[in-house]
């Protein structure tokens, strides 16, 4: 996983023409698109969600890039930009009114060809997660993340980022006791 | 299954998931497309506001970082601004613009008059409840606390692990715990009276929304609802009517106000709802789908009539003045970093009275966190980079101080907390 990109241009720079400064923006963003929209993805859980999600986190890290000074905190901006949009509350509410009009079921792009009901069951546990849990888990387990990093990131404790790790583990640990499903293929899979 | 396991399981199912996603062909003109919309949008809300508020016309109007009145002098009755004040008080009482949302050369001012948790950074398990009358040391056995709230003569406290609502004496003593749901908030009226927060039914897989009053012997009342949707409560319209609001799995939200023994009534004309009292509710009605950014607005109960609505402002949740008069908001944007200004409305019309705003187009001074400190004062978690403080605002335009700023680093925990 990209965890530090190697800019176009020194850390701490200062940033040339406008040609410069998009051309630092686009190697970013070409370094950082495919993996973000992967976060976004498991954040959201539909591929159209998550890519207008991207988009709308580089068109605000666009506007912000001048002010962006330590180029090495600059993924953690994003990141944060990345799960405010998905946490804030006018986001939740275009979303409520995408599916409650749209009666076309979102097209999910994603295959799991590896499935035998175990994953499935996963998926479907991340996905039924409260939202600010679910980007805990997304982070802290795919990002691989500091407890402190994911706290500076939502903005809240690194207490409650353990508290919700540990809330998250536990109601999967309590969903295999209630889904022999998953608890069979669970040890079959190690 | 051990706790390893778990992990590793999540982990390698997520990225299972994540190798499968393709796409990921955005060119830098249509970033720069969506940029240009969210800037034009920003430009505009930044006139608007300077606009409305240089006309709007407030009692006794400070200019820009003018002292503050000292907390608990009463505000005119007249203070609010009506959208059309009477032409003989305009003159006089003309506010002069946005006011700075900056840490720099603010005087210091008294400490909170609301309580704040405060949190070692050297020795995160150890938590003070700082009130008004004293320091109050937590109980080591509280986990990360969302929300304590005077109660009688004690405190009623949020805390995991759980979360679980734990009822604390004046001392801080823990004197009863019960199972908590919903998404880590207990709803305060708007005047301090009730409380509103669900509980696990313990005899059952249902929820209880309960609403109880903060003082008295009065029993407190409960709606019974299934386990699983998740409850958000809002607050109440009066002191028999709860508001509360429930999303389901797949993240749609309904709202609804219970009054003593009836079924729950479903409330139409917001999206999501963020305060309610005195008769009406306020919240999201309507989504812009470039920032996204919202529209707010209030909806009368009894009529379930549309009483206004602003889409230059998005509503703080909890955010109705102890009087009823005034609403926090922030613009219809947030940035990475969190809201850059912090705007106070009138309740009934939806207009602002006052805007804290950047100093700089350039500045990144952050407000993480608000609460009503008085009818006429705020109480805001400002971040400047690393530096955070609890910065008092008045509806008159003038800030102050709380307590002195705190340095920290980017990835250090907040050192205090709101609690409501």
């Amino acid at each position: 996983m990209v965890r530090t990109v190697q800019l176009a241009v020194e850390a701490g720079a200062t940033v040339g023409s406008t040609q410069d400064r998009d051309a630092e923006f686009a190697a970013y963003m070409a370094a950082r698109q495919r993996s973000l929209l992967r976060t976004a993805y498991l954040l959201t859980g539909d591929q159209h969600t998550a890519e207008d999600l991207v988009q709308t986190a580089f068109a605000k890290l666009y506007l912000s890039w001048d002010k962006v000074q330590r180029r090495e905190l600059v993924d953690g901006y994003v990141r944060r930009i990345l799960v405010n949009e998905n946490n804030s509350l006018w986001r939740r509410a275009w979303k409520r009114r995408e599916t409650s009009t749209d009666t076309v079921p979102d097209h999910e792009a994603v295959t799991d060809t590896h499935d035998d009901g175990m994953r499935a069951a996963l998926w479907e546990f991340v996905q039924s997660l409260p939202r600010k849990q679910r980007a805990v888990v997304v982070l802290r387990f795919y990002e691989d993340l500091s407890e402190a990093e994911v706290a500076d990131i939502l903005g809240i404790s690194v207490g409650t980022v353990k508290s919700q790790s540990s809330r998250a583990l536990a109601a999967l640990r309590s969903r295999v006791h209630t889904q022999p499903l998953l608890a069979r293929d669970g040890e079959e899979e190690r | 299954m051990s706790n390893h396991d778990e992990k590793d399981l999540l982990t390698q199912t997520l990225r299972e998931r994540a190798d499968g996603v393709g796409g990921g062909s955005l060119d830098l003109e249509a970033v720069r497309g969506r940029a240009r919309g969210i800037r034009r949008r920003r430009n505009a809300l930044r006139g608007a506001v300077a606009a409305m508020v240089a006309a709007v016309a407030v009692p006794g109007g400070l200019a820009v970082n003018t002292a503050l009145q000292t907390p608990g002098d009463e505000r005119p009755d007249n203070n609010i601004a009506t959208g059309t004040p009477s032409p003989s008080t305009v003159e006089e009482r003309r506010l002069e613009g946005p006011t700075a949302l900056t840490l720099d050369g603010l005087p210091q001012g008294e400490r909170p008059a609301i309580p704040y948790l405060a949190v070692d950074p050297a020795d995160p398990e150890r938590k003070q409840l700082v009130t008004p009358d004293g320091v109050i040391e937590l109980d080591d056995e509280l986990g990360p606390v969302q929300a304590a709230v005077r109660s009688g003569n004690g405190w009623t406290v949020l805390a995991y692990p759980g979360p679980r609502l734990h009822r604390l004496d004046a001392d801080g003593q823990v004197v009863g715990t019960e199972q908590y749901r919903a998404n880590e908030q207990i709803a305060v009226s708007h005047d301090g009276s009730h409380l509103l927060y669900v509980l696990v039914d313990p005899t059952d897989d249902a929820q209880l929304v309960t609403a109880a009053p903060t003082s008295g012997d009065v029993e407190p009342i409960s709606w019974r609802l299934p386990a699983r949707p998740y409850v958000t409560p809002v607050g109440f319209v009066d002191d028999d009517t709860a508001v509360f609001e429930v999303t389901d799995m797949r993240g749609a939200s309904t709202i609804y106000t219970a009054r003593p023994g009836e079924e729950p009534q479903e409330l139409g004309g917001l999206l999501t709802a963020t305060a309610a009292g005195d008769g009406v509710v306020y919240g999201v009605s309507k989504v812009d789908e470039l920032e996204p950014a919202v529209c707010s607005a209030a909806i009368d109960v009894s009529s379930g009539r549309q009483l206004w609505e602003t889409c230059d402002h998005g509503l703080h949740r909890g955010g109705l003045s102890p009087d009823g008069q005034l609403l926090l908001a922030n613009p219809g944007y947030v940035d990475g970093y969190g809201a850059l200004s912090l705007s106070i409305l009138d309740a009934s019309t939806g207009q602002p009275v006052v805007e804290f705003d950047q100093t700089s187009r350039n500045g990144q001074v952050t407000e993480l966190d608000s609460a009503w400190e008085t009818d006429g004062t705020v109480l805001s978690s400002i971040a400047d980079g690393p530096t955070f403080a609890l910065v008092r605002y008045g509806v008159e335009g003038g800030s102050e101080l709380a307590i002195e700023p705190i340095k920290g680093t980017p990835f250090e925990d907040m050192p205090f907390w709101l609690m409501q």
